[in-house]
C-alpha cells in the first residue's frame, strides 16, 4: 500500500488572542477602528504526505506546533488556511482518560469512554474483556478510580483507546505510561499495529522512540517544518540543534593574539576534506578532516608547538593533540601545519575548533585562535551519542 | 482519544461554511444524531444524574424529596400564613397551581443553567477527542426532564385526592407539550452553551435573568379572573409573550390542573410553545454548530 493515507496541503494556524473578554465583540461593532487581537501563528504552511503503513514521527520544541498539528489531524480544531485529507478510520491517542468521571467504578468509566469513541454498546461489550485483560485491572475494576493511582488511570486509558481498530493512529507521547511492564505492552501493541500495516502518527520527546517506530520524520521550529525526511536524519538533526540550543554557557573561543608584533603568531585556521583538499566544515563520521594552519615564526624562529582540539558548545574537550605530545618539531618561518584525521570519529555535533600556539615545551601560549568555521558533524547513523568508535559485536549463547 | 467512523475526513479552510443561516437546515439532523449517539448520550445521563447523588445517604430519592418539600412549604406560607385565597377558598389549591408553574421553570431554568457552562466543562474532551459535542446538552435536558417527571407524579399524588387536578381526555396530548419543553429547553441551552465559550459572563447574567423569568411566569400569579393579575394592572398583557406562559398554561390544561384559572385553550397555548421551542432550537443549534470550530481554541 503506498498511497498516501495522510495529505496535509499549505496547513496554517492562527489563534486569536484578545486583550479582553469584550474584544471579540468590539471588534464586530461597526465603529470599531483598530484590531483588538494579536494573531498569534501556530503553525505555517506545513505540507506532507503518509503513505499507508508507514509512520511518521513529529518531533519539535516546546510551542513548535506539535500538538496544534495533531489536534488538526484529530479534528477538534480546524485549520486557518489549507487543509487535510486522511482516508480510512482515525483514532487519537491525544489525552489518556479524557472524560473519565472519579466518582465512577473503572468499568463504568470503560463504558463511557468508549461511547465518546463511538462505540456501539454491543462492540464495547465484545471488546470489554480484551480491554479489561490489556490493563490488568482486574482487581479494581468495580472500585471507583478516585481510588486509581495516576498510573493505573493512564493504563486504564491506554487500554480503552488502544481497542479500537483503527486504520490511522495518532499518538501523542504516551509511551510513558504505568510501570516498565505496561510500557513495553505499550511499546508492543504500537509495534503489533506498524506490523498490520497501519498508519502512524507519532509525536514523542523521546527521539529514541521516534527513530525506532517510525520511518520518517517531521521537526517542526516555530510552526513550520524545519526538516522532513527520514527518521533518523531529521531526529539527528534536531538532536544536533537542540545540543547546541540547550548548551546555556555557549563556548566562545575568544581570539588571544600575541603581545609583540614579532612574536610567533597563527595566521589562519582552516578545515578542509583531506581527500580533496577543499575547504569544507561540514562532515560525516568516517570522513577524512584536515585542519590546516597557517603559522609564522618570530624574526629569529625559534622552536614552536602547535595544538589542535576540538569543543562541544558547552565547553567539553572532546579532543586536543599537539605536535609536542607525537614529538613533531616546528622550527620553519612561516608555513602550514597540517593535522590529518583520516577518519573521523565523532557523532553529530557542532564543535569550535580552538588551535593553540605554544612554545616547544608546550608552557607558554604564544597565540590562540579558533578555525574560522565551526565544525559540524551530521550524523547518519541511529548510533547515539559523541563517539563512534569501532565496534564488533561478539555473540556467545552459553552451553547447558 | 477518540475514533471516527466514517472513511475520508477532509477539512479545507477554504472550503469551510461560514454565516449562522446557512446552518439553520441542519437542525433536521439533530434528532437523527442524537439517535445515533444515544449510548453517549445515556453515559452522560447517568453520569449527570447519579454523580450528583453519589456519596449521599438518601441517593436518587431527593429528586423526589424536592417537590414534596417545596410543596410543604407553598402550602404553609400561602395556604396557613397569607391566608391566600384561590378560587373564593383557602386550601391545597394555590399551591398545586403554583408547583405546577414551579417545576416547569424549574426544569427549564436547571436544563439551560447547566447547559451554560456544559462546554468548558467538558473542555478536555473538546479540545482532545473528535466527538459530536452539540450533544452535550442532551443529557442535561434529559436529566431535568427526569426530575420534572417525578415532581409531576408527586403533584398528581397531591392534586388528585384533593380534588385540584381533575384530568380529562386531554391528558393525552401531555406527552407533546412535554416533547415541547425539552425541545425548547435543548434549544436555549445549545444557544447558552455556544455563547458562554465566547463570553464567560452568560452563566451568571443568565442566573440572575432566571430569577426574574421565574416571577415574569405564572408561577405566582394568574392572569384572568377577578383576582387575577391583569384585573390589577393592564400591562400584564405583555406577559403572554413569555415562551414559558403558553407552555405552563399549556402543562396546566393538559393536566386539568386548576382550570378555572388557567386562561385560554390547549391548541392555543401548544401552538404558540411549539413554535417558540422549534424557532429556539433552530437557531441556537445553527449557532452552536457554525462556531463549534472555535470551542477547542478557546475552552
Amino acid at each position: 500500500m503506498s498511497q498516501s493515507v495522510i495529505q496535509v496541503e499549505h496547513l496554517s494556524k492562527s489563534y486569536q488572542l484578545y486583550g479582553s473578554p469584550f474584544g471579540r465583540l468590539l471588534e464586530r461593532l461597526p465603529w470599531n477602528d483598530r484590531p483588538r487581537h494579536r494573531s498569534v501563528h501556530a503553525l505555517r504552511d506545513v505540507s506532507f504526505t503518509v503513505d499507508g503503513g508507514t509512520c511518521m514521527g513529529l518531533v519539535g520544541g516546546n510551542g513548535a506546533g506539535k500538538s496544534t498539528l495533531l489536534k488538526i489531524l484529530t479534528g477538534t480544531t480546524f485549520p486557518s488556511v489549507g487543509g487535510y485529507r486522511i482516508r480510512g478510520r482515525i483514532a487519537s491517542l491525544l489525552e489518556l482518560g479524557a472524560g473519565f468521571h472519579l466518582d465512577f467504578t473503572g468499568r463504568e468509566n470503560i463504558y463511557m469512554n468508549a461511547a465518546i469513541m463511538g462505540f456501539s454498546r454491543r462492540e464495547t461489550q465484545a471488546k470489554f474483556q480484551e480491554i479489561l485483560d490489556f490493563s490488568e485491572l482486574h482487581d479494581f475494576i468495580d472500585a471507583p478510580i478516585r481510588t486509581y493511582s495516576s498510573g493505573m488511570v493512564c493504563r486504564l486509558g491506554f487500554s480503552v483507546a488502544v481497542a479500537s481498530d483503527p486504520d490511522v493512529l495518532i499518538i501523542d507521547e504516551i509511551l510513558a505510561v504505568g510501570d516498565m511492564h505496561f510500557q513495553r505492552k505499550c511499546v508492543e501493541r504500537i509495534w503489533d499495529y506498524k506490523n498490520r500495516g497501519k498508519t502512524m502518527f507519532f509525536c514523542s520527546h523521546s527521539l529514541y522512540d521516534v527513530r525506532q517506530i517510525c520511518d520518517n520524520a517531521i521537526w517542526l521550529k516555530n510552526g513550520s517544518i524545519a526538516r522532513l525526511g527520514d527518521a533518523v536524519m531529521v531526529t539527528n538533526d534536531y538532536a544536533t540543534y537542540e545540543n547546541q540550543l540547550g548548551a546555556k554557557q555557549d563556548f566562545e573561543m575568544k581570539e588571544k593574539p600575541p603581545a609583540h608584533d614579532d612574536q610567533p603568531r597563527i595566521l589562519a585556521v582552516e578545515l578542509l576534506d583531506a581527500k580533496t583538499g577543499e575547504a569544507r566544515n561540514v562532515f560525516n563520521p568516517g570522513d577524512s578532516v584536515a585542519v590546516q594552519v597557517r603559522l609564522r615564526n618570530s624574526p629569529v624562529p625559534e622552536k614552536l608547538a602547535l595544538a589542535v582540539g576540538a569543543t562541544r558548545k558547552e565547553g567539553l574537550l572532546l579532543f586536543a593533540h599537539s605536535t609536542q605530545f607525537d614529538g613533531v618539531s616546528l622550527d620553519f618561518q612561516e608555513g602550514t601545519v597540517t593535522l590529518v584525521l583520516p577518519d573521523l570519529r565523532l557523532l553529530a555535533g557542532e564543535l569550535v575548533v580552538p588551535v593553540w600556539l605554544l612554545d616547544a615545551r608546550g608552557v607558554h601560549r604564544y597565540h590562540e585562535m579558533p578555525a574560522s568555521k565551526n565544525l559540524i558533524v551530521e550524523n547518519r547513523t541511529k548510533d547515539l551519542g559523541v563517539v563512534l568508535h569501532d565496534h564488533q559485536w561478539h555473540v556467545e549463547a552459553m552451553q547447558r | 482519544m477518540s475514533v471516527q467512523a466514517s472513511l475520508l475526513h477532509e477539512h479545507y479552510a477554504h472550503a469551510r461554511r461560514r454565516g449562522v443561516l446557512r446552518f439553520l437546515g441542519e437542525v433536521l439532523g439533530y434528532p437523527v444524531r442524537i439517535w445515533q449517539h444515544r449510548l453517549l448520550v445515556q453515559n452522560f445521563f447517568r453520569r449527570e444524574l447519579f454523580g450528583r447523588f453519589r456519596g449521599s445517604f438518601l441517593g436518587v430519592f431527593w429528586v423526589l424529596v424536592q417537590p414534596i418539600f417545596l410543596f410543604s412549604i407553598y402550602f404553609f406560607v400561602f395556604g396557613f400564613m397569607f391566608g391566600t385565597k384561590f378560587g373564593g377558598q383557602v386550601g391545597p389549591g394555590f399551591a398545586v397551581y403554583m408547583l405546577s408553574g414551579l417545576l416547569v421553570v424549574t426544569a427549564f431554568m436547571e436544563a439551560t443553567l447547566r447547559s451554560c457552562t456544559v462546554v468548558v466543562e467538558n473542555g478536555n474532551l473538546v479540545k482532545k477527542v473528535a466527538f459530536p459535542c452539540e450533544l452535550l446538552p442532551v443529557h442535561l435536558v434529559a436529566v431535568s426532564t427526569m426530575v420534572f417527571l417525578v415532581g409531576a407524579i408527586v403533584l398528581m399524588a397531591i392534586g388528585l385526592p384533593t380534588g385540584t387536578i381533575t384530568p380529562d381526555a386531554r391528558i393525552l396530548l401531555w406527552p407533546v407539550v412535554l416533547l415541547v419543553q425539552i425541545v425548547f429547553c435543548l434549544g436555549v441551552g445549545l444557544l447558552l452553551a455556544c455563547v458562554h465559550v465566547f463570553m464567560r459572563d452568560a452563566s451568571h447574567i443568565w442566573g440572575l435573568l432566571g430569577q426574574a423569568w421565574m416571577f415574569l411566569s405564572p408561577g405566582f400569579w394568574w392572569m384572568e379572573g377577578p383576582d387575577g393579575l391583569l384585573a390589577k394592572a393592564s400591562w400584564a398583557e405583555w406577559l403572554r409573550l413569555n415562551p414559558l406562559y403558553p407552555l405552563l398554561q399549556a402543562h396546566r390544561l393538559s393536566l386539568g390542573v386548576t382550570p378555572s384559572h388557567v386562561d385560554g385553550t390547549l391548541t392555543g397555548h401548544l401552538l404558540t410553545a411549539s413554535a417558540w421551542a422549534v424557532g429556539m432550537l433552530t437557531v441556537g443549534h445553527a449557532l452552536f454548530i457554525s462556531r463549534r470550530e472555535k470551542f477547542a481554541d478557546l475552552v
